[in-house]
């Protein structure tokens, strides 16, 4: 995230952007599908309020958000990478795992936080975020 | 006379919707089971979301396969999946791939009322199925 996207990414973006929310982003060669959930998106009108009415646009029931410069792009790359190392596979029926990414990731019921867990859930994986 | 009762619809207002919620349902075939991700109320935890699985055999796995059966006979398809999108808005996707949105203030609000009662009992159940899982395993 701290290099400006090329071309292809920006192709690669915009192909992720088709998918609707529920819909497969990415199949991993495990047989995993990373999946897009777009409550956890960021959205425009966050960008014009604050105080309580940002928690409440955070929080658990409207969902925890990511930070704009996570791209879909982006979410798919590091989703796929943390995966490989967490040894889930297609016989993997759930579970999950929270990282310390040690930077900003995104907010959640109004809070900068930099822990992001990632859910597994018959074969399905989708992450959000969580207070430290 | 009967008096009338307000329901928010607004979604900056108060929520239409209050935890538990389900945030996601699948049918895991490869192992029996329903795996659920949970909204949890506060009381059960501040967590945004508690994952559960309950075996399709067990009571409460047959309580959410029959609310699941009443759910597709009430959005007419065959229900594969649910998502929840936020607040009281929710996704339903059936066998063959095809969709249906369920959202607030929503046309028919007799439908969206009567899927939020299934809901909220899919979700309860699910919720309770995570306390008795965690009272077993209270090391989580």
């Amino acid at each position: 995230m701290s290099q400006p996207p090329n071309q292809k990414d920006i192709s690669a973006e915009e192909t992720l952007r088709r998918a609707m929310d529920g819909d497969v982003l990415h199949r991993l060669p495990s047989g995993l599908m990373i999946i897009r959930r777009m409550k956890h998106e960021w959205l425009d009108q966050l960008d014009e309020i604050s105080g309580d009415a940002f928690a409440r646009k955070t929080d658990k029931v409207r969902g925890s958000k990511f930070l704009r410069d996570w791209t879909l792009f982006e979410y798919v790359r590091w989703i796929a990478g943390e995966v490989e190392g967490l040894g889930w596979d297609a016989n993997t029926s759930a579970g999950e795992a929270t990282l310390n990414l040690g930077r900003n990731v995104g907010y959640s019921k109004g809070k900068m936080v930099q822990c992001v867990c990632i859910v597994i859930s018959s074969r399905c994986i989708h992450a959000y975020l969580v207070p430290e | 006379m009967s008096d009338v009762i307000p329901i928010d619809l607004d979604p900056d207002g108060g929520h239409i919707v209050e935890p538990p919620i389900v945030d996601a349902l699948q049918y895991d075939r490869a192992h029996n089971a329903w795996v659920v991700t949970l909204i949890p109320e506060d009381s059960v935890s501040r967590r945004e979301k508690e994952l559960v699985t309950i075996p399709f055999t067990s009571e409460d796995g047959r309580r959410i396969t029959f609310q699941v059966a009443r759910l597709s006979q009430l959005l007419g398809l065959k229900l594969r999946e649910l998502i929840h999108r936020g607040d009281g808005d929710f996704v339903f996707i059936s066998d063959d791939g095809s969709r249906r949105e369920l959202a607030q203030p929503h046309g028919r609000l007799d439908l969206s009322m009567r899927a939020y009662v299934l809901l909220a009992d899919i979700a309860m159940t699910a919720q309770i199925a995570f306390g008795s899982q965690q009272a077993i395993a209270p090391t989580r």
